[in-house]
């Protein structure tokens, strides 16, 4: 190798064209960096291992630069970029082509405008989307332009939706108008058209001046108040109104003529009104404030009444949308209906007996409702003649216990089934027939008239008795025997028995005393106290 | 006329003209407000009450007295009628004594007989203190029994 810091010049020449020689082969070898000897410093050289201009400093080959600018570049065959490829400047690739990949590769391969053509992507305006799109869940209550989710239109339901299966509206709901069919639901103000109306405060009993406020049935009115007019000389005046200082007006839900066809309301006050229903009798066709309008009275205090008139009776109208309960009896002249509560205007009863009825024979209906010649029955009945009979059977007359005595009235008579004889009330007392209390064929002027056995000692209790009613205990041996049937008169004999010592004594018709004694004559009760009447 | 056998739980009650009080006791002939309206007093208010509101005990009937809702005894007259007992009484046990002392029968003790008197004479000054110091009509009939 030459020495080219000491080149030998001294030897023969030939050695120093050997050094030349060496120093062309060192510099031949330099581009493949097999060697660094006999090179100057600022030698460049191509790296073609690290793709580098390379230049020698004395020591070692250093990069001339990171990287370099091309302004242009082509090339014949492929070009493989080891690093990173930038493109800077205002010129971009403007017409790279690149292979397109399969419309199915996942590699990393450049996606040419065809590859991406080919995954038939939706477009962002109006895209027709097919399977099953997902995308993320709003929030609930969310309300911006983000895609709804089934998952957030069900939580949005559960969450504040009113379900078609039902549920409870927390705010008003407005309906978009009347209801075409059977099914719709309707609005307020179709409710109020038709038949039910708000109450009205009064209601006219007479034609009145459709102005101003006023007194109606008695009811002060004040402006606004709701008023039933119905007894307009102008018929087609009628209908409810609103009280005005001025002229009134027709009420909202009756400003039509099919607010008023069917339509019914109720009045709150009134002297004859109160409390009352009326219903408009107008049919479908009229005009209102041409056509004629009337209401209907269909129910009233008074007809609220009627159950407290009685499960039983005639019910009578006596005056205009009044009744009252009245009864019929039979006079001298015929059927009258009798004024029981002092209501004037009691009804009229028109027989319609005829001159072909027969004369003094009684009318029954039988079965088939048809008029005949019958049996009267009656539960009572009054009479003012003598009633006879030719018949040859017997007159029934009633007859039951002595507890079902009927409320005693003088001239009553009766059989009496617990004493097994007919008795009659003669104004003060229940007596046999003939007056004086026991008219038994068995009882004679010899027969006992009444006896008692009791017992006056403890609780003082009666074994048997016959006519007599109680017996009181006035005190120790001091007893009264009252008899059920009172005898003609106090002129009677009392008997008395069992214990000894004991004294009965003839009080008035309708009782007698009885006292019994100790050995010492002082009062005692005895247990068996036996006492008959007789006379 | 059948005799009637069938009697009532039901009595009914009034002040009679004494202060004492009556008691109906009704057969059953009638109905029991019949009997009422029949054998009270005409104008004398009554109660209808049940057998059981009446006292059993007869004792002091005569003090018995209309209560607020039943029956009741005036213990006064209880004591009165108390002590009407105890004078009976005393006098009865009394009698054999007094005959021999009044009689003087020979050979009978005069003095044995007074003696006898005597102790009749306390034990019934000790009845007389009980009946008075009783408040309750049971107290006065286990003092008298």
């Amino acid at each position: 190798m030459a020495n080219w810091s000491n080149p030998v010049l001294t030897s023969t020449y030939t050695n120093f064209m050997n050094e030349l020689k060496d120093r062309d082969t060192d510099l031949a070898l330099q581009f493949d960096g097999t060697t660094s000897s006999n090179l100057a410093t600022g030698t460049i050289r191509w790296d073609s291992t690290a793709g580098r201009w390379k230049k020698w400093n004395g020591s070692s080959w250093a990069e001339l630069a990171a990287t370099y600018a091309l302004t242009a570049l082509s090339t014949t065959g492929n070009a493989t970029i080891g690093g990173t490829l930038s493109v800077t400047g205002s010129t971009a690739l403007a017409a790279a082509t690149a292979t397109t990949p399969a419309t199915a590769d996942n590699s990393t391969k450049i996606a040419t405008t065809a590859f991406v053509n080919a995954q038939n992507y939706a477009p962002l305006a109006s895209p027709t989307l097919t399977g099953t799109p997902a995308a993320p869940t709003a929030s609930i209550g969310t309300n911006t332009t983000q895609i709804a989710t089934t998952a957030f239109v069900n939580a949005e339901i559960a969450n504040d939706a009113l379900l078609k299966t039902g549920g409870t509206l927390t705010g008003a709901i407005t309906l978009s108008g009347d209801p075409t069919a059977d099914l719709h639901a309707v609005p307020r103000q179709w409710v109020e058209s038709r038949a039910s109306k708000e109450s009205c405060r009064a209601a006219t009993t007479s034609n009145i001046t459709l102005s101003g406020t006023q007194t109606i049935d008695g009811v002060a009115l004040s402006i606004g108040d709701r008023v039933l007019v119905n007894n307009q000389s102008t018929a087609s005046q009628n209908g409810i109104y609103v009280v005005a200082s001025g002229a009134w007006t027709r009420a909202t839900d009756g400003n039509t003529w099919n607010d008023l066809v069917g339509a019914y309301t109720t009045v709150e006050q009134g002297t004859a009104n109160v409390d009352s229903m009326w219903l408009c009798e107008i049919v479908r066709g009229g005009t209102l404030g041409t056509t004629a309008v009337t209401w209907q009275l269909i129910s009233n205090a008074q007809v609220a009444a009627l159950g407290a008139l009685g499960t039983t009776g005639l019910i009578t109208r006596t005056a205009a949308n009044t009744v009252a309960a009245r009864s019929i009896a039979v006079s001298g002249t015929g059927l009258s209906v009798t004024n029981g509560n002092g209501v004037s205007g009691n009804p009229t009863v028109t027989s319609n007996a005829t001159s072909a009825n027969t004369a003094s024979t009684i009318v029954a209906r039988d079965a088939s409702g048809n008029f005949a010649a019958g049996t009267l029955t009656l539960a009572s009945f009054s009479y003012s003649g003598t009633p006879t009979s030719s018949s040859t059977g017997a007159f029934e007359i009633p007859s039951g216990t002595t507890a079902q005595r009927p409320t005693a009235a003088q001239g009553q008579i009766r059989y009496n089934t617990s004493t097994s004889q007919f008795e009659g009330y003669n104004g003060s007392a229940w007596n046999g027939l003939a007056g004086n209390g026991i008219v038994d064929s068995q009882l004679t002027g010899t027969t006992c008239k009444a006896w008692v056995n009791f017992n006056g000692t403890g609780t003082v209790a009666i074994r048997a008795s016959f006519n007599v009613s109680s017996i009181t205990d006035n005190g120790t041996g001091d007893y009264t025997v009252n008899f059920t049937s009172a005898l003609a008169d106090a002129n009677y004999t009392v008997v008395n028995g069992g214990d000894l010592l004991a004294n009965a004594i003839p009080s008035t018709a309708n009782q007698a005393f009885v006292y019994t004694y100790a050995s010492n004559f002082t009062s005692q009760d005895k247990g068996i106290v036996q006492v008959a009447i007789f006379r | 006329m059948t005799p009637t056998t069938t009697m009532t739980n039901q009595r009914i009650i009034f002040q009679n003209e004494s202060g004492g009080v009556s008691v109906i006791i009704p057969t059953g002939e009638l109905p029991i407000e019949e009997v009422a309206k029949k054998d009270v007093p005409a104008g004398v208010s009554y109660e209808i009450v049940s057998v059981d509101d009446i006292p059993s005990d007869r004792t002091f009937r005569n003090a018995w007295v209309m209560g607020d809702c039943c029956v009741e005894h005036d213990i006064d007259k209880c004591k009165e009628l108390a002590h009407d007992k105890r004078r009976a009484m005393r006098a009865e046990e009394f009698a054999p004594h007094d005959e021999v002392i009044m009689k003087q029968i020979p050979g009978v003790d005069a003095t044995e007989a007074e003696a006898k008197r005597q102790e009749i004479r306390d034990k019934y000054a000790a009845v007389q203190d009980a009946i008075d110091a009783a408040s309750t009509v049971d107290e006065l009939l286990e003092v008298l029994d």
